[in-house]
Parts: structure tokens; sequence; C-alpha cells
């Protein structure tokens, strides 16, 4: 007796697939960690140029292994110039006690820069202008600016 | 004959459907991450370097390693005068020109501490006089916590906060390089109860150093 041959409907099997997405799935899971690492790590650091507390105009001093940088025209000051009695820091310091009731100085302390911040405030604290300093992190650059609307260059 | 296929195989369409979708999403937060990740705000509140509250006690603490550690400076120097008088039968103003170098050979020859740092002790010559610097070596297991726990209710540091009086009391900090992000959180802690908070940097292998004429740790921000 002949067996009447029926064939069944092709199908379509998707496990292969779904290896390939689950493959992607991983390999999205690690772009985005470490995206997100190198983004931390080199983030521009925004500073607010009113902090609360005193109505004078900030003058914000980057302290960084290689010396300090005067914002915002981002003016360098060699590291071995910093305690120079005679070098560039002490005449912005001089210009400062000028100025002095109406401006201050805020030092921004990198994680490399701790000797030169030393240096930078010794020189700073001797001449009794107002001065304040804090902790920014390692990586990218700071821009100094009231909301992100207002991005200096 | 015909195979009936068996109804209660489980069909893997919805899974496949969830995969597809989890995988749209996370193509999204790649592009949001890649656009918006790369800016931190830095706020830094009051800056401008002010002398504490008058007569307000100071309490000390050690950024490191990502962790806060507590200096507890009235223990210390507990322990520091009750083993002086222990080995040496002598209070602190009973030593001389001569026998104060007794004291760094005492400390180093007999592990003296609380749990987070271990006290020597070290004489400097000036012209005509001498004069005594103490050294708190962090130990390497002291107790400590990291960002996240002083966040957490009830953590170590919240309870030392608890009782302060912004009047009566305010904060130091030495930081090391390592710990930057760390003591922001814990100086927002510290403010937010309304406690002025002071802080100096340190390199990470320097010495944490006090002694009696010391200008660190008398200014807050």
């Amino acid at each position: 007796m002949a067996r009447s041959r029926h064939q069944a409907a092709p199908s379509v099997n998707l496990f292969p697939f779904l290896s390939v997405l689950a493959g992607v799935m991983g390999t999205l899971t690690l772009i985005i960690g470490s995206m997100i690492q190198l983004s931390l790590r080199d983030a521009n650091k925004y500073i607010d140029p009113s902090p609360d507390g005193s109505r004078k105009t900030p003058v914000y001093v980057e302290c960084r292994g290689e010396g300090l940088v005067v914002h915002p025209l981002r003016w360098p000051i060699a590291r071995e110039r910093v305690a120079d009695p005679d070098g560039p820091w002490a005449g912005e310091v001089q210009l400062m006690v000028q100025r002095k009731n109406t401006h201050y100085v805020i030092l921004l302390v990198r994680p490399d820069g701790i000797d030169v911040f030393r240096d930078a405030l010794t020189v700073a604290d001797a001449e009794g202008i107002d001065i304040g300093y804090d902790a920014v992190d390692s990586g990218g650059d700071i821009i100094i600016a009231r909301n992100r609307k207002e991005r200096l260059p | 004959m015909k195979r009936r296929r068996n109804p209660l195989l489980p069909s893997f369409d919805s899974f496949l459907d969830i995969v597809t979708n989890v995988v749209g999403v996370m193509v999204l937060i790649v592009i949001a991450t890649l656009v918006n990740a790369g800016d931190m705000q830095v706020s830094l509140g009051t800056p401008v370097l002010r002398d504490p509250p008058e007569s307000a006690s100071r309490l000390f603490f050690e950024c490191r390693g990502g962790r806060v550690v507590r200096l507890d400076e009235q223990e210390l120097d507990r322990l520091f005068r009750a083993a002086v008088q222990q080995h040496l039968g002598k209070t602190l103003d009973q030593f001389d020109f001569e026998s104060v170098d007794e004291l760094p050979r005492l400390f180093e020859e007999h592990d003296i501490g609380d749990a987070c740092y271990r006290i020597k002790v070290e004489v400097r010559q000036f012209l005509t006089s001498k004069s005594l610097v103490w050294v708190y070596e962090p130990r390497p297991d002291a107790p400590g916590e990291s960002l996240a726990e002083i966040h957490r209710k009830g953590s170590a540091y919240q309870r030392a906060l608890a009782p302060l009086h912004p009047r009566q009391h305010f904060l130091f900090f030495t930081v090391r390089p390592d710990s930057f992000e760390t003591f922001r959180a814990a100086r927002r802690l510290a403010r937010a109860s309304g406690l002025s908070v002071g802080w100096y940097p340190r390199a990470l292998d320097e010495p944490l150093i006090f002694s009696s004429g010391g200008g660190v740790g008398q200014r807050v921000q």
C-alpha cells in the first residue's frame, strides 16, 4: 500500500538567533560599562562661579601636577615657578592683594597637584588674601560656568 | 500517520521578543551614555577659609583608600599619656631636654594606639629646645566606611555626626588623593547637619604628623 506523502510545513528555528542576541547583549553590557567608566574618569568638571556665602568674585586657579592654571584664560604657571617670590604666581597674588575687597582666590586641587597646591597656598596665605580650596578629581577639563548653558571656551 | 505537535511544549517566541527588546533598550542606553555621561557638575559650597566657631572642638577624620576613618585625638592622647605613665612612670611635664629622647624609643618598642592608628613619637630639635611631634600610623586593617557605607542610615560616620552641634564642633579631614570623591560625600553629609568642615590634602605616603604648634587643621570652609 502506497503511503501518502504528506510534507510538513517548513518551520523557522529561532534558537540560533537567540544565541546571537544573547551575545550582542553581553557585548553591549561590556561596552556600556567601559564607556561609563571612561566618561566618568575624563569627565569635564563644571564649576559654579557663584558659591554661597561670598559676594566677592572668585578667581579659580587649578593646581595640577605640572603647575598652576589660572582660569578662565587657562594661563599656565610652571610648577617650579609657583614658590618663586618673583615669579608669575607671586605677581598674580599681588594683583589679588590690590583687589582683595572685591575678589578672592579658589584653588582647585587635583590629586596630582598637592605639592603645587601647598606652594600656591603658602604664597597666597602670606599676603593675607581671602582664599579657599576644593578637591577636584583627575581627568577632564575644568570649565567655569554658572550653568551648562554658559559654557566657557 | 501525522504526528501531532505536543501543545504542552513551551514556545520561546515571547522570550525572544523580550530579549530583542532588551537589546534595543541597551542600544539606547549606549547612545544616552555617550551623550550625557561626559560631564560632571562640581558644587563648591562656601570655600573661603575662615576660623571655626569660637571654642568649638575638632573631630578629625582621614579619607584614604576610598574610606572615611575616624582619628580620635582625645583617645589617642589618653593612650599616649597612659603608656608614658605605665612604662616610664612619669607624666609628660616631668621630661627634660635629655630624658625626652626616651619617648620615641618607647613607642617604637611597644605597639600603642587604637584600632585605627598606632602612635609613634619623634623629637625635633631646634636651636636650644626640643619639641615632640606625634606620628599617627594608619593600621592596615583599620575600620572605616566607604562612600556607600557612610550614606547608610546608622553608619558609624552618621552616628559620629549625630550628637554634634554646629556651634560647638567642627570637622577636619585629611584627604589622600585616592579619596577626593569620598571626602566630598562626607563633607556634604556634615554640611547638611550644619557643621563647618575643613580639609587638607596629603600625598598617599605622607605621614600624619601632629604637633602642639601645627597650623593645619585650624580653619574651615
